[in-house]
């Protein structure tokens, strides 16, 4: 109702002047300029026109703020009341009176709240491009998928906000808050808008130099002794400078980036386990480079402030032009490919960045601080927040993730966060080489683990995937700047009341999250269907259900250009059938197999998956009640605990389950995820000790040879899974998949041999659980638009290899007719085994609903191949 | 610590921005919700106190006994705080309530806290002449002139009896605009020179005779006390420069060129515009500055009060300005009057008197220098440091001023007698 009343009329009226404007340019971007100017100077006047609101709120402030602190000193209670009362009347004042400075902000914001709902909703600007701009309903990506216009957008404002007159330090630092805070909401907003607010920001910076130039005269004294006064621009310049090369400012700096270093050091050394350094976090290099880069050139400034002499300063000249002819060198790389990347260009990339961080950690370590303050051990509040602050989301999640957590690993959890603060806090005083405040350095550091703890959840509220990280820097970045301004030692008890107050809160959650968990409540079994009740089978052969992981079918092969020849002939040449046009009602390992298991599209919970294809499933449990074994060959991340409680329904897992082997391989996933950059709990894990994945596929080995009857042998193959989880496709992606699929057609062949050689008559269902991932972002394409989402980008996904070797194709072909989906194998199967078509009414809905996102709430559906919604 | 509560509010709700600021007005986010928050507070306590009426707490309305004050000031502003400042405090003194009025929310008058007066800030622009106009007392004290004339915003108020001027400047009718005391209903005289001319207008304009009360000058009352004999800074004799404002103004008759000259005969120039000037006249004393600035031993005094000045200075030259009495009556120092011709004072009483007081009282104390000598100005100013007595001076001052140096005192014993003839 508030659109409809105050808003609609000013996106009208502004709807209605952009295409005026259009009509004249013919240019949506040249009109889009144009439509600021107009609305700029509609403001403006507006603005000048009701200006005295504000100064006079502001004067008279002025002289009350005095008089009612003197007051308050020499009174209390009601007489102090009265006596600021008639104060108030006297000068014929009311506090609702204070709302007039918000006046020209009122003016405003019909304007602003307009051309937001307007430019972001225009399909018009679809697809249209301006200047370097390909998309102005879309963010820019003008320098290496980085936003720019945001960042312009920012500057000015700051530049605007330094320069204008009139406002005390304190109304400079709000300005210099919400310009940053905007950044961060705006950062993924459709260029339209930006360039709009750009040029909105421009007139204004305008306006500001203009009254300033108008009203200051600023003198210094030239060498005559005489005052002459000083060109507008040298002095805004000066300014400028100052303020970005005061120490303040510097130290900040530094300290942002140290630990933006040390954020991107721990996942370059997650990485070394899986191939080429940085290459599986590719969008981090460049950040890691640049943060290492200034982080070294602030070391060095601050080193130099120290020491004078001047073969130094030559020194530092000569870092700082090699590295910077490094980095100009690999941007030009990257653009123009001129050297393959990952041949030379990682290893040019490591060795600059590692020759900053010594550099800098050098200089850091060398310059000359208070030291015994800073390693004394002192009573100090600061260690409390230090310990307190990111407790609270180490609280949340570990009240998460119970599943994943279980006795005394708890403790190990909680240790682990313990050392992640003493290793940043050890790591910041080696980074801060100037200044030696010790509450700053522990405030800092608390600063910094909470948000790195709370980053999984600052994500899932801005709905980003895993991105290079800019909303955490920027958080991190405004976060440091207003503790670095506020006067912290008045704030101090409530600040630590507060956070007491918070982390009392998450234990208590806690607790109850861990003392309430699944294990304590009586263990249920998955309820048979009707329609399978009263079945029994006519066969019962052995039945192998063998996943290979994100092998889609023949034509998410033939999208991608890769040859489905061999794994057609493999399959061909042991006569198995291969479904057409085969998906999955599940958009990764665990809720594609969760829901084929329980011959459904539900899926539930991440420890409801994991319960059922741990075995308490509706396939195994009925094929259990007609007599056959189970044995499942999945590693811990498929089976969870429940793997431990599911010991009656399951007659081997391999590997072994052993409580503490399960939480070992969960804990080991815990610092996967540290080391890749968040407390993430979903994350490539780590193979037990003892166990890999030649020993798993060695005893699958075993198990196909031994004699055996009504066995039901499960195996999730871990090649060729999806690409990467970065957010971005690397330059090579496909061909490393290539290289997986090669890998995983080499144990195909061997199990289908083996299985022909030793177990000719069983059933084989081969199948790939999901897509491979090769298109788009290769992720959940959250910032594509509905319309950019097309059909094959979701068979890229959805689309699974589904090839059954049936000892009977004939009876098969009776009741296999309607196979389209992983979901119909199993009602198919128990078709084929009890010879009755009863099964074949749990085939669940086709329809496959994903990609939800806050501004997509409904998804996109996609069925049979199209996108119907 | 709230802009990080506020910050992490907006960060931790839905992603979309409603409004964008720029950076002048970028921190109205925070200062609406603490403004709210302060309000709130505010009003919530007065409803408790009011409703629970807590010790301490005082609320006039609820007074029986209250009564209105009888007398009421009204005050343009901070530049006539030297005017009323003796006339608030001996109505404090002889615990006489009443009321004051201010125009300009800088007024000192209205950080006084005191049971018997009740002060008001009475707004800015049309609204607070609007407000004026509905003042209701028995008498309103105020130094305007021009009140109630045409043109003027300020109209006398209806629910006012006896509207009572009070002088701010040791002049006499010529020196005012046409039609300046014309509503009035009463005078307070400064000195019995002041008589004649108000008659004379009287007569003319066939106005009701207004009451005369020969009370003084109240502004001198507070001269009088910051009066210091401040130390030379300098070895060399110090020539204070006093201008008025606008036409009156030697600065805008005569320009720059006798401070020069001033200046370089080896003399300290003081110069000091009258503050109206720095509001009415700012590109003529930019002007002015510029083209002294290359020069020394000139200093520009840009104080509110002129003590410091004055007492530094050894002799005044000023132009029309009330100043000079101000000099010579309370330093007893020689003053020296530029002619100011008539005809650059278009539209002033002078233009309907017989005969100009200061025409007469510029010779008294001290030289007059005409337009055509201002070449000798040096010479008029070494013959005056010869000629100077100060016991002249103060004769003529005593023949002058009513109860020099404390007015205020019989101002307000005026109004406690008023009171007890009206009861």
């Amino acid at each position: 109702m508030f659109y409809e009343i105050f808003i609609n009329p000013f996106v009208y009226i502004i709807e209605k002047l952009y295409i005026i404007l259009f009509s004249i340019t013919s240019d949506y971007g040249i009109s889009l300029l144009l439509l600021s100017l107009v609305t700029s100077i509609v403001i403006i006047f507006l603005n000048w026109c009701l200006s005295f609101y504000p100064k006079r709120e502001k004067q008279i402030q002025q002289i009350l703020v005095p008089q009612i602190a003197k007051i308050k000193n020499e009174s209390t209670g009601a007489e102090r009341h009265s006596r600021i009362k008639n104060l108030y009347n006297r000068y014929s004042y009311n506090p609702i009176y204070t709302f007039r400075s918000i006046i020209p902000f009122l003016i405003q914001l019909p304007f602003l709240f307009a051309s937001f709902y307007m430019l972001s909703q225009l399909k018009a600007l679809e697809g249209i491009s301006f200047l370097a701009i390909q998309d102005l309903s879309s963010p820019d990506r003008l320098i290496a998928n980085i936003n720019v216009l945001p960042v312009l957008m920012t500057i000015i404002n700051v530049i605007t906000a330094m320069i204008s007159l009139n406002l005390s330090r304190r109304d400079r630092t709000q300005a210099l808050l919400i310009s940053l805070l905007f950044l961060i909401l705006l950062y993924r907003a459709p260029s339209a808008l930006l360039i709009y607010w750009t040029m909105n920001n421009i007139l204004f910076f305008a306006q500001a130099v203009y009254a300033r130039k108008k009203s200051v005269n600023i003198h210094v004294e030239n060498k005559d002794h005489w005052k002459v006064e000083l060109p507008f621009s040298r002095v805004l310049w000066r300014k400028v400078w100052n303020i970005i090369m005061s120490q303040r400012i510097i130290d900040l700096a530094g300290l942002v980036f140290s630990f933006l270093v040390l954020y991107n050091l721990l996942q370059a050394i997650a990485d070394i386990n899986g191939g080429s350094l940085f290459q599986y976090r590719f969008s981090k290099t460049l950040s890691f480079l640049i943060a290492a880069f200034c982080w070294c050139i602030l070391s060095l400034i601050s080193f130099s402030r120290k020491y004078e002499k001047s073969f130094k300063n030559y020194l530092i000249l000569i870092i700082i032009a090699s590295n910077l002819s490094l980095i100009i060198a690999f941007i030009i790389n990257y653009y123009l490919k001129i050297i393959p990347f990952a041949i030379q260009g990682n290893q040019a990339i490591l060795f600059v960045t590692f020759l900053f961080i010594l550099t800098a950690l050098t200089v850091s370590v060398f310059t000359k601080r208070n030291e015994a303050e800073i390693f004394k051990f002192s009573k100090s509040k600061g260690y409390v927040i230090l310990f307190m602050l990111p407790l609270i989301p180490g609280l949340h999640l570990a009240a998460s993730n119970t599943d994943y957590l279980n006795g005394w690993y708890y403790f190990l959890y909680f240790t682990i966060i313990f050392l992640l603060i003493i290793i940043s806090y050890l790591w910041a005083i080696a980074a801060f080489p100037y200044k030696n405040n010790k509450q700053k350095l522990l405030l800092y550091t608390a600063l910094f683990d909470f948000l790195f703890l709370s980053l999984p959840i600052v994500r899932a509220m801005l709905s980003t995937t895993n991105r290079p990280d800019i909303d955490f820097w920027i958080i991190l970045a405004v976060s440091f700047i207003i503790l670095y301004n506020i006067k912290f030692k008045k704030l101090k008890n409530i600040f630590i009341l507060l956070l007491a107050i918070l982390l009392t809160i998450n234990i208590g959650n806690f607790l109850f999250c861990m003392f309430s968990s699944d294990g304590k409540k009586p263990y249920q079994y998955v309820e048979i269907p009707e329609q399978l009740k009263k079945l029994s089978f006519q066969k019962k052969p052995n039945i192998y259900l063998l996943i290979y992981d994100g092998v889609p079918n023949e034509k998410v092969f033939n999208q991608q250009g890769i040859s489905f020849e061999k794994l057609n002939t493999l399959l061909s040449k042991y006569k198995y059938k291969i479904y057409p046009d085969t998906y999955t009602l599940g958009f990764n390992s665990m809720t594609s197999m969760a829901s084929m298991l329980n011959i459904t599209n539900n899926q539930g919970s991440r420890g409801q998956m994991q319960d059922t294809y741990a075995g308490n499933s509706v396939a195994n449990l009925f094929l259990r009640k007609n007599g056959y074994k189970t044995f499942l060959l999945l590693n811990n991340y498929h089976t969870g605990v429940y793997a431990v409680q599911n010991k009656k329904i399951v007659d081997e897992y391999y590997p072994p389950k052993v409580l503490s082997a399960v939480q070992i391989d969960f804990f080991l996933t815990l610092l996967r995820g540290i080391l890749q950059g968040e407390l993430d709990f979903d994350t490539k894990g780590l193979i037990v000790e003892d166990y890999n994945e030649d020993n798993v596929q060695k005893r699958k080995n075993e198990i196909i040879k031994m004699p055996k009857e009504k066995a039901f042998i499960v195996n999730h193959y871990p090649l060729p899974s999806h690409s990467q989880n970065s957010g971005r496709l690397l330059p090579n992606e496909t061909e490393l998949w290539i290289m997986r699929f090669e890998q995983a057609l080499i144990q195909l062949e061997k199990d289908l041999e083996t299985i022909n050689l030793f177990d000719p008559e069983s059933l084989v269902i081969v199948i790939g659980d999901h897509g491979p991932y090769l298109t788009g972002d290769g992720l959940i394409l959250s910032s594509y638009k509905t319309k950019d989402i097309t059909a094959d980008m979701i068979w890229d996904r959805l689309g699974t290899l589904v090839a059954i070797k049936w000892p009977d194709e004939n009876r098969a072909k009776k009741y296999d007719k309607n196979l389209v989906l992983n979901q119909d194998i199993f009602s198919v199967v128990f078709s084929y085994l009890s010879d009755t078509a009863y099964p074949l009414e749990l085939m669940p809905d086709r329809t496959v609903t994903g990609f939800r996102k806050l501004s997509r709430p409904n998804g996109i559906k996609f069925r049979r191949g199209e996108i119907i919604n | 610590m709230k802009h990080f509560l506020i910050i992490s509010i907006i960060l931790f709700s839905p992603t979309a921005a409603f409004a964008y600021l720029d950076p002048g007005t970028g921190g109205v986010l925070v200062n609406i919700i603490v403004a709210s928050v302060a309000a709130a507070i505010y009003f919530i306590r007065e409803l408790i106190l009011r409703f629970f009426k807590k010790g301490g707490y005082v609320d006039n309305r609820e007074n029986v006994n209250y009564e209105e004050p009888k007398i009421a000031i009204l005050s343009e502003g901070l530049q006539y705080w030297g005017t009323f400042k003796p006339i608030v405090d001996a109505l404090i003194q002889n615990k006489l309530p009443f009321k004051y009025y201010s125009l300009d929310v800088n007024d000192p008058a209205l950080t006084i806290e005191n049971d018997l007066m009740h002060s008001q800030f009475l707004g800015y622009g049309p609204w607070s002449y609007t407000r004026v106009a509905h003042i209701k007392a028995d008498t309103l004290l105020t130094t305007t002139p021009n009140i109630g004339t045409k043109g003027s915003p300020i109209r006398k108020p209806a629910g006012v009896n006896n509207l009572m001027h009070v002088f701010h400047s040791i002049n006499d009718l010529s020196m005012y605009k046409t039609g300046s005391l014309d509503q009035y209903d009463s005078v307070i005289l400064v000195g019995d020179f002041q008589i004649k001319s108000i008659r004379e207008i009287e007569k003319l304009r066939n106005l009701k005779e207004k009451e005369l009360l020969p009370l003084g000058l109240p502004y001198l009352d507070e001269l009088v006390k910051e009066k210091r004999d401040e130390m030379r800074k300098q070895d060399m004799k110090t020539i204070l420069i006093g201008s008025s404002w606008g036409s009156k103004g030697c600065l805008q008759s005569y320009g720059t060129e006798f401070i020069k000259q001033i200046a370089l005969a080896g003399y300290y120039v003081i110069v000091r515009p009258h503050p109206q000037s720095y509001i009415s006249e700012k590109e003529l004393i930019k002007k002015c500055k510029n083209e002294l600035s290359q020069i020394q031993n000139i200093e520009w005094d840009e104080l509110i009060s002129p003590s410091t000045s004055m007492g530094r200075a050894d002799l005044l030259i000023s132009d029309t300005s009330s100043v000079r009495f101000d000099f010579a009556f309370l330093y007893e120092k020689p003053v020296i009057t530029l002619a100011i011709d008539a005809g650059e004072m278009p539209g002033y009483e002078r233009d309907y008197l017989s005969t100009i007081w200061t025409d007469k009282s510029s010779r008294e104390i001290g030289f007059v220098v005409e337009r055509a000598s201002i070449g000798q100005l040096s010479k008029y100013i070494e013959k005056a440091f010869i000629e100077f007595d100060p016991s002249k001076i103060c004769q003529i001052r005593n023949q002058t001023i009513h109860h020099f140096g404390d007015s205020g005192t019989f101002i307000a014993k005026h109004f406690a007698e008023q009171q007890k003839k009206n009861k």
